[in-house]
């Protein structure tokens, strides 16, 4: 068990070099270089020059990529060009709030996903499951940000116009926290970030929370058919204990390895749901830095992404490992 | 043979009637008990009598405005009336023809598909979406991209006249949205064939060799598929100028990976095959044996992929234009314009919710033709 653990981790390795050659590509094969935008008739060539030597934008490029590998092994993301600090400082900031948003939503994804399977599975074939069967088809073709700016609409806007809504569910439409955060108290302070998770994790969450469904139902439409379900009815155990005991536990297992296939997926979401909802994480930080031209924050976001689904897929798998005494570690 | 026969009969009795009854396009299927065929056509033939009489004067202004998309909805329109009218007729007058009621993969896939209902409406949405894109300049009045008294047209909302209501320049949504489907699916259509025709070619030889060059590929596959997708393509866009061009590039540039993956799982159990070894000996050449001999054995996985593709690359899609960072304004895309809304959501709805509703039922048709095509081409689903 150990050995495969640390097999995995030993994997991982290359594939983390793998990504930041990539980016050091991506960068390189983009006509123009950092200084373009420095590039103004009130700029002197000379200074120009000079910055491509501080740069190191003079140098062969293997001695360019070198540095590059050594400032990212050494943790050294450069400097932002629009906010003149250090780029790890601001991602420092930034990733936890795209941890929460996620993180979220993938409780949300697994539990709803998982609850709406299991009932597809135990009543399949009947009316509910259909019905389920197709909004899920729906949802799972929704773009997340419209849903997200739809939900808007509805629960921030629609709602508050409403004198019979009860205010719990009338939730603010952007941001993390209300503007008289600091002045609440401790539970306060906590009710108040659930409310603005709402919207977000739902308009991140939904789709995934629809296939996930769709994988559980088959995964316990199979293990339901298998004898050692029939040997427990047959025991008299009551329907409720054989599915959420004996059923439950075998069908969970290839969802687990779902968990890993949806990050990446999540991610993506999160660009647009963090964009809609001026939530201030990773996801935002790269549009902005997009739009604002500022390419070392662009490599370094992305690069960070990539580095956290690798993490991401090494949990999944070694979860897996733990929970299915079947998988050989050889 | 049997039909054949059947056919025969058919016209030594009723069969004067059921010819002249071939003329309105449909009508001969339906008295044959043809029901979705029969109403298919004459549904497609009286949609297209319906523009020309309700848009006549459009249609006719084809030959004075001088336009290539005034050209291509007259040749949609006169191209589908013709070919309705033409099926009808070939299914009566036609040479008694033995129907394709082969035993080949194909047509058995294709029987299994039929039996499907939601996919072939998944497929008769899909139909629509595009005869609506090609006739899109007769089926609306406006210009998608005509701003014309802003203070008087300004934010309405949805009417008769304005179907989806109008934006913040009182441009008509409608005709955006309408115009909007022509760039999502085209770049899905122009990204989906790259992407997929790329991942087939890396995933056959990936898997037919083996080795060395499994080991390369397959690692690089694992570097591209840890970026999220989105956020991969934002970062290669974001260092070019983003226009349609690179958009389509970029797309078909990184969205290979899954097909490829796909297709080497498959082309690894498929070398193994005796036809592979036979092929082997009578000494073909590996080109020819990936090409000729194992390719066409993958093509099942690879359509599904590409059409269950084709409904992710327009959320994608959608997403990118979105931010900004695909189709630009002026130019309509489905992303485009819900932007554009975002700003005026509270006072006009309408604007970003209509375009979002055309991806769902765009999205919804490709997965259910994906689906149906899944199980209609999986043997090992059919007993």
């Amino acid at each position: 068990m150990a050995a495969y653990i640390v097999r995995r981790l030993i994997q991982a390795i290359p594939l983390l070099l793998g990504i930041v050659t990539l980016v050091f590509i991506i960068v390189h094969a983009a006509p123009g270089d950092p200084t373009a935008m420095y590039v103004h008739p009130s700029v002197s060539p000379e200074v120009i020059e000079q910055m491509r030597e501080n740069w190191g934008l003079d140098r062969p490029i293997h001695i360019q990529y070198l540095r590059w590998l050594r400032s990212f092994l050494t943790g050294d993301l450069g400097v932002s060009l629009t906010q003149n600090r250090p780029i790890v400082s601001i991602l420092a900031e930034r990733i936890p709030n795209t941890l929460i948003l996620s993180g979220t939503s993938l409780v949300l994804i697994f539990a709803i996903g998982i609850a709406i399977g299991i009932v597809q599975a135990v009543r399949q074939h009947s009316t509910l499951d259909h019905a389920l069967t197709l909004s899920a088809l729906f949802i799972y073709s929704m773009p997340s940000f419209w849903l997200g700016l739809m939900l808007i609409l509805v629960f921030a806007y629609k709602a508050h116009l409403l004198d019979w809504w009860p205010a719990a569910l009338k939730f603010p439409a952007s941001g993390m926290t209300s503007v008289d955060h600091d002045l609440m108290s401790g539970w306060g302070k906590l009710g108040d970030r659930l409310h603005h998770l709402v919207l977000p994790s739902i308009a991140l969450g939904v789709a995934s929370a629809a296939s996930v469904a769709r994988y559980m139902r088959s995964s316990m439409l199979e293990v339901i058919r298998q004898d050692y379900i029939r040997t427990a009815r047959a025991k008299g155990l009551p329907e409720r204990t054989v599915i959420l005991k004996h059923a439950l536990k075998n069908a969970l297992l290839p969802i687990i390895t779902l968990l890993g296939l949806y990050l990446p997926f999540l991610f993506s979401g999160a660009v647009l749901v963090e964009y809609v909802f001026a939530w201030p994480g990773m996801g935002r930080t790269i549009v902005d830095a997009i739009n604002q031209r500022d390419y070392p924050l662009v490599m370094a976001t992305s690069f960070i992404f990539a580095v956290m689904v690798v993490i991401a897929n090494l949990i999944a798998d070694i979860l897996y490992a733990v929970v299915d005494p079947r998988i050989r570690y050889e | 043979m049997n039909e054949a026969s059947g056919r025969a009969e058919d016209r030594a009795d009723g069969g004067r009637a059921l010819t002249a009854a071939a003329f309105i396009p449909g009508l001969a299927h339906l008295l044959r008990g043809r029901r979705t065929a029969g109403l298919s056509l004459l549904g497609l033939a009286l949609a297209m009598l319906a523009v020309l009489a309700f848009s006549f004067d459009r249609v006719a202004s084809t030959f004075t405005a001088g336009r290539v998309d005034y050209w291509v909805a007259m040749l949609t329109l006169a191209g589908t009336l013709a070919a309705a009218w033409g099926v009808s007729l070939r299914g009566e007058w036609g040479r008694p023809r033995q129907r394709a009621k082969g035993t080949s993969q194909w047509a058995v896939a294709w029987r299994e598909f039929n039996k499907n209902r939601v996919a072939v409406l998944g497929l008769f949405l899909m139909f629509g979406l595009y005869l609506a894109t090609l006739l899109a300049p007769y089926l609306t009045s406006y210009e998608p991209n005509a701003i014309g008294d802003i203070a008087a047209t300004r934010h309405l909302p949805p009417s008769l006249d304005h179907l989806m209501g109008t934006d913040k320049f009182g441009r008509d949504v409608f005709t955006r949205v309408l115009y909007g489907a022509r760039i999502s699916l085209s770049i899905g259509f122009v990204g989906v064939s790259i992407s997929v025709t790329l991942g087939t070619v890396v995933g056959a030889v990936s898997g037919y060799f083996g080795g060395v060059v499994d080991t390369l590929l397959m690692r690089f596959v694992d570097m591209l598929i840890s970026f999220p997708r989105l956020v991969l393509l934002i970062t290669v866009i974001a260092l070019f100028e983003p226009s349609i061009f690179t958009v389509i590039v970029v797309l078909g540039l990184t969205l290979w990976p899954a097909t490829a993956r796909i297709v080497r799982g498959e082309v690894l159990s498929l070398r193994e095959r005796e036809f592979v070894e036979a092929a082997r000996a009578l000494g073909l050449g590996s080109p020819r044996i990936i090409f000729r001999h194992i390719v066409p054995n993958v093509l099942g996985p690879v359509i599904v992929a590409a059409t269950l593709g084709l409904g992710n690359i327009i959320l994608i899609e959608a997403g990118l234009s979105f931010l900004g960072l695909s189709v630009q304004p002026p130019t309509p895309s489905w992303g485009n314009i819900i932007d554009g809304g975002r700003e005026y959501l509270v006072q006009a709805w309408w604007v970003s919710t209509f375009p979002g509703l055309a991806i769902v039922v765009t999205v919804v048709a490709f997965n259910l033709i994906g689906d149906g095509l899944r199980d209609a081409l999986d043997p090992r689903l059919r007993i």
